[in-house]
């Protein structure tokens, strides 16, 4: 088993690597699922490009897998995520990239996990969002179009590694809507939407519409580009107007595309607006996000995505950027300040004892005074495995290192020399495991 | 219209766990190990998950004749291991509550300080006996824990096994229905203890999920005849 969720459990497929079948706990309807399918299928309405671009970027519904009961599915097939939308953490075990990692301060997420994050308002951030606006844009533009409806932290993976990339889950919440913009799905179906990552002009119960996706990509490009949670749906709920401060470095609002009085702004706002009709397509959005990288002179991330997406096909001409401000949200870009806060990361000390509250403080490192009398003795078995964890990933990551190269076209001579390297490094583990077990077993043997 | 503006620094409110132990003598042997194994299992599903750690805080309480605080309330991301715990000593009651009191007001004011917004607190207290403290002291010191006037009284589950009184702990949870869990007679606690530690993780992270809807939840480990209680923001 891979996964396992409130919607039912994933599992890999033994002889096909890289899909996966995801099993509901409960059979859902198959047409709706069915539909999907052909949606991007070959036999689909969707321009050969188009459905690599979304096949590319989604774990798209494959094929429908039948249950018992006429007209009810059991599961589907899927693509896995590739391995480079995951993220290694300090200890060595690779987790899904999600966005949560985006919505914080990246200090405290390297301090908590190790990881280097690109900076608040970094090009790398707005080239993801640009390339999830590509894939959006395909969906919203296609005939019949398609609304995913679940855009949240945990459905939207990431990558940097061959350029911004993004990897939607959870594809089969999907749903196609027709020229006005109503569902063609069964009557009664249920899609999924989760807390925080909500449309909040969609009642509870309810089914995301057609425009849920423009306020999601909106919303993730607040949250993503400016490092933050943003909590701005409970507000939008009771009818208030919102106002965003959004702190994003001087270099970044310097740039005319980002500038205070630059268009893009009122343009999020309209995104984020309960006013569903003033929210932006996606490919407005990925002609706007176009515009911004490359005034930020960040070409080479906007070629990056086209790349990792399978061509340089243009975007689809969407609306103008400009347009009027949103009456209901109101987003005011200012230079960051300095955050407060400082994050330590606390591993256990050397000899039985407490370790200090672990957490943010404004100007200060968060402590407790140490009580008087230690009980506590230390993991050391959990500190030794921390450790041999550590050493595996980086014997791995050497490894892969050497192998990126010798597998590609142009680059063999660079892949030998690192192979070389790793069969020293091979070499070296190989005769310090030796000597190890030499010492271990000769006084048994009476050597 | 609301004044103020949403900006990087408004996050959402945490919802503080604290674990309180009892490592009497009597849990000594499997247990406090179980307890210890399953540690880093909870650390890594609440710690390793961004939107976990994000609004959840955890501390670790132990109690036999004295109280202390073997884990401050923290972000499990920012904790590589939680210190392992030992047996030692009697059943302290009243050393755990006046000691939960003292923490929890302290961290209350650090956390405000440092600008975190709190749930109400939830108390996981796990006993394997009765208190082994005089009944008027252990009573005062849980009376101040709960009383109605102190505005950060956490909301408390407590698991009993072993030798631990269902009477007693349905004073610890004030006689409210659907807090207090006692295993089965003869039950070994070397099979409970996992059940009991593995239910906690799915509790603190299902609690987790109930903060980013805005109505906020103490989801009890899956035990039956327990049902979520709604948890409101503190000032």
């Amino acid at each position: 088993m891979v996964a396992e969720g409130g919607e039912g459990r994933v599992f890999e497929v033994l002889d096909r690597p890289g899909i996966l079948f995801k099993e509901y706990r409960r059979p859902v309807d198959a047409s709706s699922l069915r539909d999907l399918v052909v949606w991007a299928s070959a036999s689909g309405s969707l321009d050969p490009v188009m459905a690599t671009r979304v096949r590319l970027a989604t774990a798209w519904p494959q094929s429908v897998v039948r249950g018992a009961a006429p007209g009810l599915a059991d599961g589907l097939l899927m693509a896995r995520a590739p391995r480079r939308f995951s993220l290694r953490h300090r200890d060595g075990i690779a987790r899904l990239a999600t966005l949560s990692y985006l919505t914080a301060d990246p200090v405290r997420r390297a301090a908590a996990y190790g990881l280097v994050l690109p900076g608040q308002g970094d090009a790398a951030r707005i080239g993801l969002v640009y390339a999830l606006a590509r894939t959006l844009e395909v969906l919203e533009h296609a005939r019949p179009s398609v609304g995913h409806g679940d855009l949240s932290a945990k459905n939207v993976l990431w990558s940097t590694r061959r350029g911004p990339e993004v990897f939607l889950l959870d594809c089969d919440n999907g749903e196609r809507f027709g020229p006005t913009g109503a569902p063609l799905g069964a009557p009664g179906r249920r899609r999924a939407m989760t807390p925080n990552w909500d449309d909040p002009t969609v009642p509870a119960g309810g089914n995301p519409g057609f425009a849920s996706d423009r306020y999601s990509l909106a919303l993730i490009f607040l949250r993503v580009v400016g490092a933050g949670h943003f909590p701005v749906q409970k507000r939008q709920r009771m009818a208030e107007t919102v106002e965003v401060e959004l702190a994003l470095p001087s270099a970044v609002l310097r740039n005319p595309a980002m500038a205070p009085d630059a268009p893009l702004w009122a343009m999020l706002g309209r995104g984020l607006s309960s006013m569903a009709g003033l929210r932006p397509p996606a490919s407005t959005w990925s002609a706007a996000l176009s515009d911004v990288l490359i005034g930020l002179g960040a070409s080479a991330v906007l070629e990056a995505v086209h790349a990792a997406q399978g061509s340089g096909a243009s975007s689809i001409p969407g609306e103008p950027i400009v347009g009027p401000s949103a009456p209901d949200v109101a987003v005011r870009p200012r230079p960051a300040r300095p955050r407060t806060e400082m994050w330590t990361f606390h591993r256990p000390v050397a000899s039985g004892g407490h370790i200090p509250a672990a957490g943010g403080a404004r100007g200060s490192q968060a402590s407790t005074p140490p009580p008087a009398a230690p009980p506590a003795h230390l993991p050391l078995s959990a500190q030794a495995m921390a450790g041999l964890r550590r050493a595996f990933a980086g014997w791995k990551s050497l490894h892969r290192w050497a192998g990126s190269a010798l597998g590609t076209p142009g680059r063999r001579s660079v892949g030998a020399r690192r192979a070389a390297v790793c069969a020293v490094v091979d070499f070296v583990v190989a005769c310090v495991g030796l000597l190890l077990f030499a010492m271990i077993v000769s006084p048994f043997l009476g050597i | 219209m609301n004044s103020e503006p949403v900006g990087v620094e408004e996050r959402y409110a945490v919802f503080p766990f604290y674990l309180c132990l009892d490592v009497s003598a009597s849990m000594a042997g499997a247990p406090i190990d179980s307890i210890n194994r399953q540690m880093p299992e909870l650390r890594s599903s609440v710690g390793d998950d961004p939107a976990i750690a994000e609004v959840v805080r955890f501390a670790v309480v132990t109690f036999s004749d004295v109280a202390r605080t073997v884990l401050p309330l923290s972000d499990l991301s920012l904790v590589e291991a939680v210190p392992e715990v030992r047996a030692e000593g009697r059943t302290s009651y009243g050393a755990a509550f006046e000691h939960l009191r003292q923490v929890i007001e302290t961290d209350y004011h650090t956390s405000r300080a440092s600008g975190d917004r709190w749930y109400r607190p939830a108390v996981v207290f796990i006993s394997d006996g009765r208190p082994t403290d005089e009944e008027a002291r252990w009573r005062a010191a849980h009376a101040r824990v709960v009383d109605p006037t102190w505005r950060r009284r956490p909301n408390i589950l407590a698991f009993g096994f072993g030798h631990a009184d269902p009477a007693v702990l349905a004073s610890v949870v004030e006689g409210k229905p659907d807090r207090a869990f006692i295993a089965e007679e003869g039950a070994e606690p070397a099979a409970v203890v996992p059940k009991l530690m593995k239910g906690l993780i799915s509790s603190i992270v299902s609690s987790s999920a109930s903060v980013y809807s805005g109505e906020a939840q103490l989801t009890p480990p899956d035990v039956p005849g327990m049902t979520p209680i709604p948890v409101d923001q503190l000032d």
